[in-house]
């Protein structure tokens, strides 16, 4: 799995660093990263990713719209989102599951819950795709 | 004025409460335009301190940024250290035998733990600085707040002048730096706590189950 390539959605320069750090402390080294949704729409486009990292709270298109637009997307469809944002409400979780986010970690994530939900994350996609 | 007073058949205790509420009203008008002037000089403070507000998220963005320069180099200075001290490792492992050669291999497995136990404290400093993030959201909530009451108040002075002046919508006159409310969570907090975590986990859960 450390093929893997992520693509690290945030607006904020620092949470784009620290999640791609704890990425790679776990061994995934090919991570890209985007600066809004529609960035990350671009980057999906020129570059590809096999697992999406997500904000919610962006300018241009945030993380909601860019799970809608993935989950709509032939190309995409498929790819696992996972969505990291400070919205801790029930409300907000059933509005990103009913996105077709793949799990969610509400800021801020310890490096073993992101480790926890990747994981599994990659085993219901394998289980899925048996 | 006695017409007025006869055709309205008013008396003179009456007049007399006219005259004094007049005169109150007389009054008021110099205090309102101190009012007046006062949200004025209040308003015209507020652009200034909402780029104060976006010039502190910069700094603290700037500044973890150099912090986490810092951790990265540390890390990889650690992780070479690692891998030479493996090199030790072996070297003593294939030279095994002699009276030191266990103790050496004590202290490179002291060395190999502080190292490791270096590396996460590194990475829980890089955690931690996630604070930063949820500060800014929350800066940024305060300082959309300030900038909807200096709307307000632009709106309540134009009312001063002219009555018949409605209110603007939410966005008019925004300041062109100001982020909307889809741009941050103004409600983020930080917080060690795992509730809204442990929340977030159940309904992802019962999620699962019910959309097998």
């Amino acid at each position: 799995m450390a093929d893997l390539k992520f693509l690290v959605v945030d607006d904020s320069l620092t949470m784009r660093r620290i999640v791609v750090n704890a990425l790679k402390a776990q061994g995934y080294s090919l991570v890209i990263e985007a600066q809004d949704g529609k960035d990350a729409v671009a980057k999906l486009l020129s570059e590809g990713a096999g697992f999406v990292i997500t904000d919610w709270n962006m300018p241009e298109m945030n993380g909601l719209d860019l799970t809608k637009w993935v989950r709509t997307n032939e190309q995409f469809e498929n790819i696992p989102i996972l969505m990291i944002t400070t919205r801790g409400n029930k409300d907000d979780v059933m509005e990103a599951m009913k996105a077709r986010v793949n799990n969610y970690i509400v800021k801020p994530f310890t490096p073993q819950g992101l480790k926890e939900k990747i994981e599994q994350i990659l085993k219901s996609v394998e289980v899925k795709s048996a | 004025m006695d017409t007025i007073n006869h055709a309205a058949g008013a008396d003179e205790g009456d007049v007399g409460m006219i005259r004094d509420f007049i005169k109150h009203v007389r009054s008021i008008i110099p205090m309102l335009e101190q009012v007046k002037d006062s949200i004025e000089e209040s308003s015209s403070r507020i652009p200034k301190a909402s780029h104060q507000l976006s010039e502190v998220t910069t700094a603290t963005e700037s500044a973890t940024v150099e912090i986490l320069n810092v951790l990265e180099t540390m890390a990889d200075k650690i992780g070479r250290g690692e891998e030479r001290l493996k090199e030790v490792r072996r070297f003593v492992e294939q030279n095994n035998g002699t009276a030191e050669s266990s103790q050496v291999l004590a202290s490179i497995a002291a060395i190999e733990q502080m190292l490791s136990e270096t590396k996460d404290n590194s990475m829980s400093i890089a955690i931690a600085l996630q604070v930063q993030d949820i500060t800014s959201q929350q800066i940024a909530g305060v300082a959309h707040t300030i900038e909807a009451i200096r709307l307000n108040l632009g709106s309540a002075l134009k009312r001063f002048d002219d009555p018949e002046h409605e209110s603007p919508d939410s966005n008019a006159g925004r300041m062109t730096d100001q982020k909307t409310p889809e741009h941050f969570d103004g409600n983020a907090r930080f917080s060690k706590s795992t509730d809204r975590q442990d929340l977030a986990d159940e309904i992802v859960k019962q999620w699962n189950q019910d959309h097998v």
